[in-house]
């Protein structure tokens, strides 16, 4: 016999004793540890809204903020004038009124009297020229709408500013209403805090000096928490239900913020994945906020390369591709439908029917009286990494070119990678599964940005590398008038264009679903305000 | 002893600038551009070339390396493109994380690890061994992020005995900063509440890094003790009627300890690894999130602070591993 076995029947036996005593002491106190345990959770109070907030915090500064922290500054900061609702339609904000020179060459504003800023600061028309000025000097985010256009700004009085631009501008109000970059801050801070030349970027990347509602209270970077506080002095008032405080856990993981939402520890999460959204619809206690966005969901084909070039091919591949199968598969059936550059929320949307649908007999029709009658040709197709409602997309469509002899390679890439390479025409894929918005509440941003000949790759959004005159002459056209409904026949007539060209498949039209506990009232979302929501507005019933 | 710590330390420079030079290479071989992502969706090529020229992107990629070099000599680790600060000062906030969670996750680890190996030793082929062999098959099976995931689910959302994530609970202050370590600072300051929320914060996420590797260390121990349980010297102590608590630990874990305090230094450095994943679950503001954001955005000076960072960390675990030796073994000169 060795002894290891006599020495462990001895041991065993002791071991099995320590472990039934510990197991007792264990129960005894069971209860008390769960107490202890439970002490060290606190639950967030009434007045309190705690967001399960998607994106870690870069900067607060107002004029450089251009990812989903500006659901943070939108609290904070305000702009000159605002969206209504969750309409395009431009409302008095910081400003109260507004004329437009007849070439459309200056804006002037009349500004909202008695507002103070968190600092203590005045709001006057030196608030404005100084946000302004700021942004095209920082030149960074959304400075490319404003550096182009505007030439100077003058404030004839403190209650009055003058924008004079160098081009006729019609969208320059709705620029001013945009999500970001037009937030105005306080000159007093800006001066105080700067260091060197720096504009007080250093000062304001942790630190915030608005006019909105809630003040920045705390940024605990160790704990990856934005808490906001209300502002006594806010010149809307504190009548009605709102919240004292509002608190932003940054939580970059889908499935904890689900689970954060389930137990309570949030109020409102800001994930996207469509799956888990759907099945935090099926517990109690959670209701989804569902709103369409002006976000399209489309592939883009590159139009100077043979043989996508051939604009007979690219009708082909908007046929073959299964609109309402990639509705169901990639989106769970939570898709709006899309005809064009615009979705239909948009004043100027086309309201013909989808011109392509899924048929492949018509596919192969087009196809057979193109350049490549046969097919036989490989496409390339790149997806950003990580998103699996570009892959689900790129493999309908792999499935239905393959129908036309068509092969489609598909390659995976981190977003910088792939930036740099779709950027240029030479290096850019033949096929890009890619979402867009429009940065402010007019129809040319979108249309400009996505198939307009100056934003080619990069410079815009513009991967399908499409040009057209006609279009453009239409854009250039619009943006000289104010006449709103010959405006929106403009554009009307550019959309037409660019959808019998086909630079694109149109897929759908994203929905905006919001993730919330059951008693969170008062949300109010607008398409062109990106993933925001209002944070004065809402508060618990 | 100081004469080979210091030959140790001085080996640390070229190591170092070695990792730097290499690391500078590869990630400016990526073929991507930051500054487009810095600039942000909509910016137009000149507000690129304006993020570019302000990092000092435009310039050739050798003098880029020396500007770096001649920054590092000073204890400038270089600002961070995507959030503009200083990389040592943000280093400085995620790093106490990511130590007290590592820290903790070795520290369960080795407690439970090294008492189970033993047990499973001695009673080589009975119900605690199978216990023991099944801890580690499932830890060495199963993916660290599905650990995370499960024990989120049932000890978070189905008892609700832990908080699911982060360091404190939702609007709690942290403890004043000493040392970082939320549960350090706490103790320091005799602030007993923060102390118990930053412990039960701490308990799943440790008990994820633990499980991966509690797997090695009960296989290392148990296979050490069994050759151990073997020797001469075991025989004898037992004849001459030693009890076996001195028998087992003194004269058996002990000559056990050598291989075993190797594998916990390959451990720390699998755990600095690992919690990488730990922290995006458990939204454990570390290095980890600070990382992985940095290399997805290609963000050079954060991703070459933090592989310095880490590097300098794994140099210094690896010599503790090799002073604790001589400690351990009075045979062991260096």
């Amino acid at each position: 016999m060795n002894w290891h076995a006599h020495d462990g029947r001895l041991s065993r036996r002791e071991l099995l004793r320590g472990v039934g005593l510990a197991g007792a002491a264990l129960g005894i106190g069971g209860a008390e540890l769960e107490r202890l345990i439970r002490a060290g959770q606190v639950i967030a109070a009434g007045d309190t809204l705690v967001v399960a907030q998607d994106t870690s915090v870069q900067t607060f500064d107002p004029q450089i903020v251009y990812d989903n922290t500006v659901r943070i500054t939108r609290g904070v900061y305000e702009t000159l004038v605002a969206l209504d609702g969750s309409t395009p339609r431009i409302v008095p904000r910081l400003a109260t009124a507004w004329t437009a020179a007849p070439d459309v060459r200056q804006w002037t504003l009349t500004l909202r009297p008695g507002v103070r800023f968190h600092d203590g600061a005045a709001f006057t028309s030196e608030a404005v020229k100084v946000t302004f000025e700021r942004l095209i000097k920082i030149n960074r985010g959304f400075a490319y709408a404003f550096k182009p256009v505007v030439a100077g700004i003058e404030t004839p009085d403190p209650m009055t500013v003058r924008f004079n631009l160098s081009t006729p501008d019609a969208a320059f109000l709705a620029k001013l209403a945009s999500i970001s970059g037009g937030l105005v801050v306080s000159p007093k801070a800006v001066t105080e805090h700067a260091s060197g030349d720096d504009l007080a970027q250093g000062w304001l990347r942790d630190h915030t000096a608005g006019t909105g509602p809630y003040m920045l209270e705390r940024w605990d970077k160790g704990q990856q928490q934005v808490t906001l506080t209300q502002f006594p002095g806010y010149w809307g008032g504190w009548n009605g239900s709102h919240f004292k405080r509002i608190i932003f856990q940054i939580v970059t993981e889908a499935s904890t913020q689900r689970l954060m939402l389930e137990r309570g520890d949030a109020d409102v999460a800001t994930i996207v994945a469509p799956d888990l959204i759907d099945a935090l619809a099926r517990q109690p206690g959670i209701k989804i906020a569902e709103h369409p966005t002006m976000r399209i969901f489309y592939i883009a084909m590159h139009c100077q390369r043979e043989p996508l070039k051939d604009p007979k091919i690219r009708q082909a591949l908007s046929y073959a591709f299964d609109y309402e199968g990639a509705r169901q598969a990639i989106f769970n059936n939570r898709l709006a439908p899309l005809n064009g550059p615009l979705p239909e929320n948009d004043p100027a949307h086309l309201v013909t029917p989808k011109p392509y649908k899924f048929d492949l007999a018509k596919a192969r029709q087009l196809l057979s009286e193109s350049s490549r009658p046969k097919g036989g040709f490989t496409l390339s197709l790149f997806l950003f990494q990580g998103d699996p409602t570009f892959r689900k997309a790129a493999e309908i469509l792999q499935a239905g070119l393959r129908e036309l002899n068509v092969q489609v390679t598909i390659q995976e890439m981190t977003s910088s990678v792939l930036l740099d390479k779709a950027g240029k025409p030479e290096t850019a894929p033949d096929l890009l599964p890619v979402r867009n918005y429009p940065d402010y509440a007019d129809p040319s941003a979108m249309i400009e940005a996505t198939f307009g000949k100056d934003s080619w790759g990069t410079a815009g959004w513009n991967f399908s590398f499409y040009a057209n005159d006609r279009v453009e002459r239409l854009l250039a056209g619009a943006n000289e008038i104010t006449a709103q409904m010959r405006r929106l026949q403009m554009f009307q007539e550019a959309q037409l264009v660019i959808v019998a060209e086909a630079p694109a498949i149109f897929i759908g039209t994203l929905i905006n679903r919001v993730p919330m506990r059951s008693d969170v009232q008062g949300f109010s979302y607008n398409p062109l305000l990106g993933n925001t929501f209002d944070l004065y507005g809402i508060h618990k019933g | 002893m100081a004469q080979y710590i210091l030959r140790r330390l001085a080996l640390l420079l070229p190591l170092l600038l070695g990792v730097s030079l290499l690391l500078f290479v590869l990630t400016h071989l990526i073929p991507a551009d930051p500054a487009r992502l810095i600039a942000g969706e909509h910016a137009g090529p000149e507000q690129v070339a304006a993020v570019r020229k302000a990092f000092g992107l435009d310039r050739p990629l050798p003098q880029q390396y020396l500007i770096y070099l001649a920054k590092l000599t000073r204890g400038d680790l270089g600002v961070s493109m995507r959030t503009s600060s200083d990389v040592g000062s943000d280093l400085r906030e995620y790093f106490p994380a990511t130590l007290e969670l590592t820290g903790a996750a070795m520290i369960a680890t080795i407690a439970i690890g090294v008492p189970l190996g033993l047990v499973a030793a001695i009673g080589r082929g009975g119900p605690l061994d199978l216990l023991a062999q099944l801890v580690s098959l499932s830890g060495l099976s199963f993916p660290i992020f599905f650990f995370g995931l499960i024990l989120q689910l049932v000890f978070s959302r189905w008892l609700d005995w832990f908080p699911l994530a982060g360091r404190l609970a939702t609007g709690n202050l942290a403890p004043a900063h000493i040392t970082g370590l939320y549960v350090v600072d706490a103790l320091l300051t005799g602030d007993f509440a923060t102390l118990r929320s930053a412990l039960v914060h701490l308990a799943l996420p440790t008990l994820t890094l633990a499980l991966a590797l509690l797997a090695l260390e009960v296989r290392m121990t148990r296979s050490t003790m069994l050759e151990v349980l073997s020797q001469d010297y075991m025989r004898t102590a037992w004849a001459k009627g030693l009890v076996p608590f001195t028998v087992y630990i003194r004269h058996g874990l002990r000559n056990a300890l050598i291989p075993i305090v190797t594998v916990m230094g390959l451990h720390a450095n699998a755990l600095l690894g690992g919690v990488f994943l730990v922290e995006v679950i458990f939204a454990w503001p570390g290095l980890g999130l600070y990382s992985v954001e940095g290399i997805l955005a290609l963000d050079y000076s954060a991703i070459m602070g933090t592989a310095l960072l880490l590097t300098l960390v794994f140099v210094l675990v690896n010599l503790a591993v090799d002073l604790t030796y001589a400690v351990l073994d009075p045979r062991i000169r260096y």
